[in-house]
C-alpha cells in the first residue's frame, strides 16, 4: 500500500473516526484504524463495539492499493502535528508503515496489514471488527437538519448513569407513519421530538441507541455533503449515512420506558413565556440555591411569574417577569438545571408551560412537535 | 450591631426531663424514686433518674441491675422516645416566642440569646423567670435557667441553680462567681485534666485563673491559656441557631442485643427497626440520604461495615431496605454470633424530593409514609411496624 493524501483531508477524516477508536481493546487490533486504499480513494474504519465509523476520503493518489491497521491514538496524534500539505503513507515489508510529510518522517508498526496476509490489494483484515455495507433501501431518509435538531433536542435529557430497569442512558429512535420520534429521558425529565421522513422503506422500526454515535453524527454531520441522512436498522445496530460518513451505533437490548404515557395532554394551567426572559430569571435564581440540592420555586399568578430560590446562610433571590397567563395561579418547584437545559434547546422564542398541579409532571412546549416533560420537586414535609 | 451591646445568654435545662414527662403522664410516679431505661435482664442502662433516685447514688448510664440493687423500691419506666420528642418540641416552641436565636443542644437543653429583646420582655432575668413559670404552668415541667453574658457562665450557672432554679451572673461578676468553684465544673475539664490540675494544686477555678500563663502553656499546650480564659468566665462563642449551624453529616442508630445471636430473623428485624428509626429521623429533619452503611459487631468484638450508595437520595425505609438486606447477608458470612447491629445514613441533603416520571407509585408511597409517621408520632413508634420486626418481641 502506498498513497499520497492531502494532509487536511486526512486529518479531518481521522477526526471523524477518532471517537470509535477502542481505548481499552481486549485485542490490540481493535484499538487501531483500518486504512484501506483502492482506486482513487481511501476508507478509514474504527470500531469500539459500541459504535463504528467508516469514512471515505476521495481524490487520493493511490500508487499501490492495500490495507493496514495502524495504532489509532498514535496515528491521530502524529497527523495532528504534521505540517506539510501532503502526507505519504507507505506500507513497508515487515509490517511497518512509513508516514512522511515534507521532511518529517514517522514509522508506525502495523497491528495487521495486507503484507501479513499476502493478499495485497484485497480487503480485508481478518481480526479487525468489520461493519456491514449500507446498501439496499434505507428504512428512513430524512432532512439532515431535522435529524441533527432532533439529536440536540433529546440528547441532554438522557441519563448519565445506567439504570438497572430501563435503557435511559440511550436515545429512543422510532419510525411510524413516516414520522421519526426521538426521545431522551433520565426518569425525571423527558424530551420528545417528532420530525417527518422524506423517504425510505417506511416500515415501522424502533431502536434505543447509545448517545455516543449520535454525538459523533451531530458533531460532524453538518459538514458532510448533501441535505439528507439515510438510516438503516440492522441486526443489532443502526447505520447512518451522510455524504462520505457512515456511522454505526449499537442497539441497547434493555427496555425503554413507555414514554407516551407520561407526556401530559394539556394542563389545567397554561403559561406562555418569553424563553430568554425565563432563562435569565432562572439563571439568576439558580445562583442562590443549595449546593447539595438545587431548587427554584416557581409561582405564577395573573400575567406574572416569580422565580425564587434560597440558600440557607448565603441569601435568597426572587425575580418576577411578565407572562401570558390567566387563572388562579400555582406554586411549584423545579431543579433549575433541568428547565435551563430545556430552554437552551428550545426552537422558538415563546415557550408554553402546561401543568396540572405541583406534584404531577409539567410539560413545556419548546417548538413544533417538541415537548419537554419535567417532574417537579416536592417539599419534604 | 454595636460591639459594646450587652449580651444576654440563657442556658435552659429541663430537670430530670424523661422522668418529668413520665410524671406528667402518670402523676402516681411523683415523689417516688423513678428511672427511665431498659430492663436489667437485657443489659439495660439508666437513661434518666429522678432526684429521689439520685439520692441513692443512681445516675445516667448506670447499668439498670446496679440501680435496682442500690434502690430496691426503684420504679423503672421503659420510656417513649416519641413522647419525649413531642414534649421537647412543645417546650422549644414556647421558648421560641422569646427569641428565634435558640441553639438546641439536646432534647432537654438549649442556649438562648436574648440580647436586644429588653424592650419586648424586660431584663433577661425577668424574661427567664417568666419563661420558667410559663413552662411550669403550661407544660407542668421544671426548667432551670442560667443567665449571664455568655454561654459558658450561663451553663455553669444553670448547673448551680438545679433543680428548678434561676441563677443570674451579672456582667463583670464572672470571675467572682467562678473563683470558689472546683475546676471540674468547667465544661471541657474532664477527670484526666482535673487530676493533672490537682497534681499542681490547682483545685479551684480562681487558682486556675491566677496561674502563670506560661506554665499552663508548657503543661497543657495551646489548651492551657484557653482553659485559663474560660476559668475567668470569658467566652465569645455565639449562640448558633439552626440556620447558622454546620450541616449534619450523618444519622446513625445502633443496638446491642440482649444476648448475642445469629438468628437471621432477629438480625433482619433489628436492622429493619434501626433503618425505620433512622429514616424517620431523616424525614423529621427534612433530609434525604445518599449512602447507607450497615455495621455488625460480632461477639469477639470484630466489627465489620458495608455501604451502598443510591443514584437518587432517599428517606424511604423500604427503598433502603432493598439495599440493606443484601448487605446484611454479605456481612453475616462470618461464622460468629452477632453482638450489635448498626445503620448509618450519610451523604445528607436538604429539602426536596424528586419524583420519577415512570414510578407514579412513588408519590403514593410518600403519602403513605407521611401517614405512617403521623400515626407513629401519635401512638408511639411501635404502633405500626413491619412484619420482620415482630421477631423482636420480647427483645428490648
Amino acid at each position: 500500500m502506498k498513497i499520497l493524501i492531502d494532509r487536511l483531508a486526512f486529518r479531518n477524516a481521522l477526526a471523524r473516526v477518532e471517537m470509535a477508536i477502542d481505548r481499552k481493546p481486549t485485542n490490540p487490533v481493535h484499538g487501531g484504524v483500518l486504512v484501506e486504499a483502492a482506486n482513487d480513494h481511501v476508507v478509514l474504519l474504527t470500531n469500539d463495539v459500541d459504535m463504528a465509523v467508516r469514512y471515505q476520503v476521495d481524490f487520493v493518489q493511490v500508487d499501490q492499493p492495500g490495507w493496514a491497521v495502524l495504532p489509532g491514538r498514535e496515528l491521530v496524534d502524529i497527523v495532528k502535528d504534521l505540517e506539510s500539505d501532503t502526507i505519504t503513507l507507505t506500507l513497508l515489508d515487515g509490517g511497518q508503515v512509513e508516514v512522511r510529510s515534507g521532511d518529517d518522517l514517522c514509522t508506525l508498526v502495523t497491528l495487521e496489514s495486507s503484507a501479513d496476509t499476502g493478499r495485497e490489494g484485497t480487503s480485508h483484515s481478518e481480526s479487525f471488527p468489520l461493519v456491514p455495507a449500507l446498501d439496499g433501501e434505507p428504512a428512513i431518509t430524512m432532512d439532515k437538519g431535522d435529524f441533527l435538531v432532533s439529536v440536540n433536542s433529546t440528547r441532554f435529557a438522557t441519563a448519565r448513569m445506567q439504570d438497572s430497569r430501563f435503557a435511559t442512558e440511550g436515545i429512543l429512535m422510532e419510525l411510524a407513519d413516516s414520522v421519526v420520534t426521538m426521545v431522551g429521558t433520565d426518569g425525571r425529565r423527558l424530551a420528545c421530538i417528532r420530525r417527518p421522513t422524506t423517504g425510505g422503506s417506511g416500515k415501522k422500526a424502533r431502536a434505543v441507541l447509545l448517545p455516543k454515535v449520535l454525538d459523533q453524527i451531530y458533531r460532524f454531520g453538518q459538514d458532510e455533503e448533501g441535505e439528507s441522512i439515510s438510516i438503516w436498522f440492522l441486526d443489532n445496530m443502526v447505520g447512518f449515512r451522510m455524504g462520505n460518513l457512515e456511522s454505526f451505533g449499537r442497539v441497547l437490548n434493555k427496555e425503554f420506558p413507555n414514554y407516551s404515557n407520561v407526556i401530559p395532554q394539556g394542563g389545567k394551567h397554561v403559561v406562555r413565556a418569553h424563553r430568554e426572559s425565563f432563562s435569565k430569571k432562572l439563571r439568576l435564581a439558580s445562583h442562590l440555591t443549595q449546593e447539595s440540592a438545587a431548587v427554584v420555586r416557581i409561582a405564577f399568578s395573573a400575567n406574572n411569574m416569580e422565580v425564587a430560590s434560597e440558600n440557607e446562610g448565603r441569601g435568597r433571590a426572587s425575580a418576577n417577569f411578565e407572562v401570558d397567563y390567566v387563572g388562579e395561579g400555582l406554586k411549584t418547584a423545579f431543579n433549575p438545571a433541568y428547565i435551563l437545559e430545556g430552554l437552551k434547546a428550545a426552537h422558538s422564542d415563546q415557550i408554553e408551560l402546561q401543568i396540572d398541579d405541583a406534584v404531577r409532571p409539567a410539560k413545556f412546549l419548546l417548538g413544533d412537535d417538541y415537548s419537554y416533560v419535567v417532574m417537579p420537586l416536592s417539599a419534604l414535609v | 450591631m454595636s460591639a459594646s451591646r450587652p449580651r444576654h445568654v440563657l442556658h435552659v435545662d429541663l430537670d430530670a426531663f424523661f422522668v418529668a414527662v413520665e410524671r406528667v403522664v402518670d402523676p402516681r410516679l411523683c415523689g417516688r424514686p423513678v428511672v427511665v431505661g431498659g430492663p436489667p435482664e437485657s443489659r439495660g442502662v439508666v437513661a434518666a433518674a429522678s432526684y429521689e433516685a439520685r439520692a441513692y447514688g443512681i445516675h445516667s448510664a448506670m447499668p439498670m441491675s446496679q440501680a435496682l440493687r442500690l434502690c430496691p423500691d426503684l420504679v423503672r419506666v421503659s420510656g417513649s422516645r416519641g413522647m419525649y420528642t413531642r414534649a421537647s418540641k412543645a417546650v422549644f416552641s414556647l421558648l421560641g416566642e422569646y427569641t428565634p436565636i435558640i441553639e438546641k443542644v439536646s432534647v432537654d437543653e438549649a442556649y438562648l440569646d436574648l440580647s436586644g429583646t429588653e424592650h419586648l420582655f424586660g431584663h433577661a432575668l425577668d424574661a427567664a423567670d417568666h419563661m420558667r413559670r410559663e413552662v411550669k404552668e403550661r407544660l407542668r415541667l421544671d426548667l432551670t435557667v442560667g443567665v449571664s453574658a455568655n454561654r459558658l457562665v450561663s451553663k455553669v450557672a444553670s448547673a448551680f441553680a438545679k433543680p428548678c432554679g434561676l441563677f443570674d451572673v451579672r456582667p463583670g461578676q464572672e470571675p467572682r462567681f467562678f473563683a470558689p468553684l472546683p475546676v471540674k465544673v468547667l465544661p471541657g475539664i474532664g477527670p484526666v485534666t482535673a487530676t493533672r490540675l490537682r497534681d499542681f494544686h490547682i483545685d479551684y477555678l480562681g487558682v486556675l485563673a491566677e496561674t502563670d500563663r506560661w506554665f499552663l502553656e508548657e503543661t497543657f499546650g495551646r489548651y492551657g491559656p484557653a482553659m485559663q480564659q474560660r476559668a475567668r468566665g470569658e467566652d465569645r462563642t455565639p449562640v448558633c441557631p439552626p440556620w447558622e449551624r454546620p450541616e449534619m453529616k450523618s444519622i446513625g442508630h445502633e443496638r446491642t442485643f440482649a444476648e448475642d445471636t445469629d438468628d437471621p430473623r432477629l438480625l433482619r428485624g433489628r436492622l429493619q427497626k434501626l433503618l425505620e428509626q433512622a429514616c424517620a429521623r431523616l424525614r423529621e429533619k427534612q433530609l434525604l440520604a445518599r449512602t447507607l452503611t450497615v455495621k455488625l459487631r460480632f461477639a469477639d468484638f470484630v466489627t465489620v461495615n458495608r455501604d451502598v450508595t443510591l443514584a437518587q437520595p432517599s428517606d424511604h425505609d423500604l427503598e433502603w431496605w432493598k439495599e440493606a438486606e443484601p448487605l446484611l447477608e454479605r456481612l453475616c458470612a462470618r461464622r460468629a454470633l452477632v453482638r450489635l447491629v448498626g445503620v448509618r445514613l450519610s451523604g445528607l441533603q436538604q429539602g426536596f424530593w424528586q419524583g420519577s416520571l415512570f414510578d407514579p407509585e412513588a408519590v403514593a408511597a410518600r403519602d403513605r409514609l407521611s401517614v405512617l409517621d403521623k400515626l407513629r408520632g401519635r401512638y408511639g413508634e411501635g404502633s405500626l411496624q413491619s412484619g420482620d420486626r415482630l421477631w423482636l418481641r420480647g427483645q428490648s
